[in-house]
This record gives structure tokens, C-alpha cells and sequence, in this order.
């Protein structure tokens, strides 16, 4: 697994439960403490003992923490503007979710991001299927997927089963969108 | 962008985004400096006969000289030109000047893509930043642990050996004094009272030496119960038998011992012009401690040339 992924859930045991919280896991998965300083890939068990030692200590399914994750993710700002790119409403955003692992590849080449394919049969309705069996990862997008929808300030049903996520868009003007400058200077004052 | 321009520099109709640009501008020359593909000033008569050559053609900003468009034109007939625009390198501040939002670009323009790429970068550069960061401190500590002695913070032989050796540079602008120290029957204090009870007279010691020297000396635990002293001083002699004089008496009233406590110290200056090599001076610091045990211990000796 690239290294991204497992500074990525280190940095929102830190940011959420706090230091200690993650100091704990790194024990029990046989991590350094110091947590992940380089983008060197390692193998993909030290990313599962991570999850399933935060899992544990935190009292959640391992699929409540992947989502727990994607949303977290999602919601720091440069994240959240990053995904933004993606389209100007919720919709788009969805059909545009096909193109992720392409931008993802722009950016940080060596990170194999795994596909998936965004299905359609009627308006407002999607289902999103990962390819290959990637469950993780489906649990990861489908918390994303729901700070997004409240980003774009729709309303959506969004269920996750296994490596399938299905999206019911009810209202797509719910509430009032957060607001995205495309420059980012003015959007931090 | 589209923007269509007469012969005589009327703007006769501009692209949605360009018009938030020109704002109410009506030539072109009211809005735009004309430049050349070197970046010279041109004047319209100049531009206009060029475009539909093939040539670029930038037009910076009269009002927000750090945007500056750059395009190519055709003539549509003899006295009227179209020319298509874009921000290039510019697009950011562009963005920013002009508030511009994704509805501004065609769905062809890469302009999202750039804007995308330009914020996913900065992002990941700053992640690698923050490991440059914590790995440059993490480095510093470690050096800062392997030149030091972990019983009692002094420097340790490792760290003091670049500390000489750079005193040792500058002995002719920087004069100093070598210390030599040996605490007296030290082992009868291991083998009586037990380790832990020589471990605290080390550490007794050791803030004696380190509060008893001025901030730019340094002090350092070679091994057992050896101490090493630099003392940088114009009077190095006088300066440094002083010092060593009062940290002897201030060894020996120390009441934390669990028997009497006395220490023998060599000196020696890095003023002889003989003293071409580094272990010359540790020996003749070395030589003068052994003619200070000699002499009954818990005294300092000055190292003196036995020949002169």
C-alpha cells in the first residue's frame, strides 16, 4: 500500500481522537509511533493491522472506521477542494467520480488507485461498482461520498454493500452549498 | 476567448469571460499594451497588419500588469481581425483578479485541469515538506544523542573530539586551555557503595565542572570518572588554574558523597609554538595529571616544559 493511505489513517486518529489514541494502535499493529514519514509503499498488512487495531480500540466495525475515514478525508479543505474540481453540483460530481483514480494519477503517479464504474438508470441514481473486489475502499468512498453530498448541499440516500455503493439523489438543492472559490487564496480568508 | 477588433482598434465584440476582464474598455488599447513574441512594447498599427501571420501575440493588462493574455489572430476582412485568447501561465491570478468560476471556461479548456493540478501539487508539496520537516529534527536529535553522555548531559569523547578539533583550528586567534580531570580512589567508591552511588557522584561532579565554566567552555565525560575541559581564555595559564582551583575546593564541599571526594587535574595551554598536533596537548594535559597524583592528588598542575 502507497504510504499516503496509511499517513492518511494516522492522521485522522491524530486529528480526531488525538495522539495517544494513535500511539496505542501503532503498539498493537507494530508500528513506529512517529507514525509514516516517507511515501515508500509497504505491504498491505501493516495497512489491515492498522485498521483493525484502530477498529478495535475505537468499538467500530472496521466498515464504520473506513467510513469514518473517507469522511474525514473529505473534509479537510484541501480535500474537500480538490474533490470540488469534480463538478458543479452533486450530480456531476458522482459522474465525474469515474475520472478519480485519472487525477489522482496526475498528481502522485505511483499511487494504484483502484477503478471502479459509475452506473446510471435513471436521473439522480447511481450505483458505483468497484473493480476489482475492493470493499475497503467502497466504505472509504461511500463516507466520502456523504460529506460531499452535504458539501454541494444535496440530499442523497447513500448505501454501501459489499463493493457496491448505490446513490439516490432526493433532493438536489436541500440546502444551501458550501461555498468553492475556484482560487483558493480567497477562500481561506 | 474571442475578441474582435477593427482597424482602427475598436473592440467590436469580446467573449463572455473576456468582457469581465475589459470591463468597460472600448478600444483596445484603453485595456491592452500590445507586445511582441520578445515581450517589446508594440503599437496597435504595428499588431493589427501581423495577426493572421502565424505570430503570437501578448497583450498585457493596462490596469493588472501581472495578467497578461496571450493568443493568435486571423483577419476577417482587410479592416477587421478576430483574435481567440487565453490566460496561459497567468490563469490563477487570473482567476483570482476576476473571480472567475468553472461556467467561465469552455468545456474544452484545460483551465480546471491546470487550477486542479496547480492546488494538488501545492497539497502534496506540502505534505512532503512537513516530512522534510519532522525528519530534519529527528535527525537533529539523534546527532544530538551520539555527542552526548547519557549519565550526565556532558559531552561524551565523540562530541568533544569535534569541539578540539575546531579549538584546535583556531588556537592562534582563540588561545585555550586543556583540563584533564581524574577523580581520586574513584573505584573504592564503585566497589564500597555500589554503582548507583558512583553514578551520583559522576553526576555530582559533572554539574560542579559545567556550572564552574564560563558558556563558550565546554566540559566532557570521556569515560569512567575522566572529565576533559576547555577553557578559552586570552590568559589561558592564569585563567584556567583559577577556575580549576575553585572547582577542586568545590568538589571536595559537595555533600552528597558518601565518603570524601577529591579530584586531580592537568593543564595545559594551546599557546607553545612547538604544538603542531592535536595529541600533543592531550599528552602533556595527561602529564600534568599524573605529576598532580604524584604530588598527593586533589591539586592542579600547570604542564611545564621539563626541558626549559
Amino acid at each position: 500500500m502507497h504510504g499516503l493511505v496509511n499517513r492518511c489513517i494516522e492522521a485522522f486518529l491524530r486529528n480526531t481522537y488525538g495522539s495517544a489514541t494513535w500511539q496505542q494502535v501503532a503498539a498493537e499493529a507494530d508500528v513506529h509511533p512517529d507514525g509514516f514519514l516517507t511515501w515508500e509503499s509497504s505491504p498491505d498488512s501493516i495497512t489491515h493491522a492498522i485498521v483493525l487495531a484502530s477498529a478495535r480500540r475505537l468499538d467500530k466495525s472496521v466498515g464504520e472506521l473506513l467510513e469514518d475515514v473517507g469522511a474525514w478525508l473529505s473534509r479537510q479543505e484541501q480535500i474537500r477542494r480538490l474533490l470540488r474540481f469534480g463538478g458543479a453540483n452533486f450530480q456531476e460530481f458522482v459522474e465525474s467520480l469515474r475520472e478519480l483514480p485519472g487525477r489522482i494519477h496526475l498528481v502522485i503517479p505511483d499511487l494504484e488507485f483502484p477503478g471502479f464504474t459509475v452506473l446510471s438508470d435513471a436521473p439522480g441514481r447511481y450505483r458505483i461498482i468497484a473493480e476489482p473486489h475492493q470493499p475497503g475502499l467502497m466504505r472509504v468512498l461511500a463516507g466520502m461520498l456523504r460529506v460531499m453530498a452535504d458539501d454541494y448541499g444535496s440530499l442523497a440516500v447513500i448505501s454501501v454493500v459489499r463493493d457496491r455503493i448505490d446513490i439516490d439523489v432526493v433532493l438536489p438543492d436541500y440546502s444551501s452549498k458550501r461555498g468553492f472559490e475556484l482560487s483558493p487564496k480567497r477562500a481561506q480568508i | 476567448m474571442h475578441l474582435m477588433v477593427d482597424r482602427a482598434g475598436v473592440m467590436v465584440s469580446r467573449g463572455k469571460t473576456l468582457a469581465k476582464v475589459l470591463g468597460s474598455a472600448s478600444r483596445l488599447e484603453d485595456a491592452f499594451i500590445p507586445a511582441n513574441n520578445l515581450g517589446h512594447r508594440i503599437r496597435f498599427e504595428e499588431l493589427f497588419p501581423q495577426l493572421g501571420c502565424g505570430r503570437r501575440v501578448f497583450l498585457q493588462l493596462r490596469d493588472h500588469g501581472g495578467v497578461s493574455l496571450r493568443g493568435h489572430g486571423v483577419h476577417l476582412s482587410p479592416d477587421m481581425a478576430m483574435l481567440n485568447l487565453g490566460f496561459g501561465i497567468y490563469l490563477s491570478s487570473a482567476v483570482q483578479k476576476f473571480e472567475l468560476n468553472d461556467s467561465d471556461f469552455p468545456p474544452s479548456d484545460l483551465a480546471m485541469e491546470f487550477l486542479f493540478l496547480h492546488e494538488a501539487n501545492r497539497a502534496a508539496l506540502l505534505e512532503l515538506s512537513r516530512v522534510n520537516t519532522s525528519l530534519e529534527g529527528a535527525r537533529e536529535s539523534a546527532q544530538i544523542l551520539s555527542i552526548t553522555d547519557p549519565l550526565t548531559g556532558l559531552l561524551n569523547r565523540r562530541g568533544f573530539d569535534v569541539v578540539f578539533s575546531k579549538a584546535f583550528e583556531a588556537r592562534n586567534r582563540n588561545p585555550f586551555a586543556l583540563v584533564h580531570l581524574d577523580l581520586d580512589h574513584f573505584k573504592e567508591v564503585n566497589d564500597r557503595f555500589g554503582h548507583a552511588a558512583g553514578d551520583r557522584v559522576l553526576v555530582t561532579v559533572a554539574s560542579v565542572l559545567a556550572s564552574g565554566v564560563r558558556s563558550g567552555d565546554r566540559v566532557c565525560r570521556i569515560g569512567g570518572d575522566e572529565f576533559l575541559i576547555l577553557i578559552f581564555s586570552d590568559r589561558p595559564e592564569e585563567d584556567a588554574m583559577n577556575v580549576c582551583t575553585r572547582m577542586i575546593h568545590q568538589i571536595m564541599a559537595a555533600k552528597t558523597y558518601p565518603c570524601r571526594i577529591t579530584a586531580s587535574m592537568g593543564v595545559a595551554v594551546s599557546g607553545n609554538r612547538r604544538i603542531t598536533h592535536q595529541h600533543q596537548l592531550f599528552e602533556m594535559a595527561d602529564a600534568a595529571l599524573y605529576q598532580a597524583k604524584l604530588a598527593g592528588k586533589g591539586r592542579v598542575v600547570l604542564w611545564t616544559d621539563p626541558g626549559g
